[in-house]
């Protein structure tokens, strides 16, 4: 089978999504952490997909746990460190044979640089952040591709009382050559904080309802875009969150089409 | 004198009986409950910061001011934005070690009233 267009499928469903708070749950917002701080992630995401053409016929699922780790390491760096382990059932419809597999998918690697911040209010802010990094091959031979993939992208981030907006543009450059193709993300999101309506010195929790639009362009011409509700309810130590991403646009001949996926995460900040 | 600081400060940050605050490292805590001798006395300082716009910013500010020597107790309302420190008498936390705590959290100090 051709691992390259689902190794490539699955990376656009969770590249490094790496949040605080207020903020977009499947991508990377523009907030930082303090100096010294480190947010840990653990994120599970399932998805169900049809890889279908007129040399196959395939039903797939898929479990992704990904460990992401955050470090600040000035007020205006931060470094992420993401590393995704997968287990994929697929059946092929026309041999009846059910595949099984599991293993490291690319892992990677990311600065976040703060290019513009200002802060306008007590919760208000605006910020730009430049994104670089490198996807890594993981060499387990299941899910691992045969390049290291810089990446490169902007990002941004505001906040106005209960109102959050993100967007983010990230560009892949595919080392493998042949067909694989490079590929841009964009990403928009908008979050609104449901509780408390006024924060106080009791009221340290809030619940935000976040609407996401996901898309992806590849130079093969494969594009996607998903529209992604969500929740998240942030504490001061930890965030639970999850989100379903449902797709409203596929035109996809290399890969397979996802008909659903879902995401469930833990945030917890040291 | 001191207690009317620790008072003072509770004041600004917008407390009152029904309220319950944050503690340094002991997260949400009935200030109703906190007598006299759990509460820290001390001078008071005050800040307000810009930007914090979620809970897990207070922590990152938080973590940075519970680095500086001479603060006892930190009290943070993320809607003002308004944070109160009670300084230890003896050796209490400059001015500018808080302007870098603030700064290395990633926020914006817009101002800071010490005692």
């Amino acid at each position: 089978m051709n691992h390259k267009y689902l190794v490539g499928a699955v990376i656009a469903a969770g590249c490094v999504p790496m949040v605080s708070a207020q903020e977009a749950i499947n991508f990377n917002s523009a907030l930082q952490p303090a100096k010294g701080a480190m947010i840990v992630r653990q994120q599970l995401r399932y998805f169900e997909a049809d890889f279908v053409n007129a040399m196959m016929n395939r039903d797939i699922e898929q479990y992704q746990l990904s460990t992401t780790i955050v470090y600040g390491v000035e007020p205006d760096l931060t470094l992420i460190f993401n590393a995704p382990y997968r287990f994929r059932k697929i059946d092929d419809n026309l041999s009846g044979v059910t595949h099984r597999d599991e293993g490291f998918a690319d892992m990677t690697a990311l600065v976040k640089y703060q290019l513009y911040h200002v802060d306008t209010g007590p919760t208000d802010t605006a910020r730009l952040n430049l994104l670089g990094g490198m996807e890594v091959r993981s060499g387990d031979s299941n899910f691992s591709s045969d390049s290291y993939d810089p990446l490169l992208g902007l990002v941004y981030t505001q906040s106005h009382g209960r109102h959050g907006f993100d967007a983010a543009l990230l560009w892949k450059f595919n080392t493998a050559g042949g067909p694989a193709p490079d590929r841009l993300r964009y990403d928009v999101a908008y979050v609104y904080r449901l509780q408390p309506e006024q924060y106080t010195v009791d009221k340290l929790t809030a619940l935000f309802a976040v609407l996401e639009l996901n898309g992806s362009y590849e130079t093969n011409g494969d594009q996607e875009l998903f529209l992604s509700p969500g929740i998240q309810y942030v504490t001061r130590k930890w965030a639970l969150e999850a989100t379903v991403q449902l797709p409203i646009w596929q035109d996809l001949d290399a890969r397979m089409e996802r008909d659903f996926i879902i995401g469930l995460s833990l945030r917890l900040h040291f | 004198m001191i207690i009317l600081h620790s008072v003072l400060a509770l004041g600004l940050v917008g407390c009152h009986e029904q309220q319950s605050a944050s503690m340094q490292g002991q997260g949400q805590v009935d200030l109703a409950a906190v007598d006299d001798e759990a509460m820290p006395t001390g001078p008071v300082a005050t800040m307000w910061i810009k930007g914090m716009a979620c809970p897990f910013c207070a922590t990152n500010l938080e973590g940075q001011l519970e680095k500086i020597e001479g603060i006892k107790k930190i009290i943070i309302d993320l809607g003002t934005g308004k944070v109160v420190m009670v300084l230890d008498s003896t050796t209490p936390a400059t001015k500018e070690a808080m302007a870098k705590a603030v700064d290395n959290s990633g926020f914006t100090l817009d101002r800071i009233e010490m005692p």
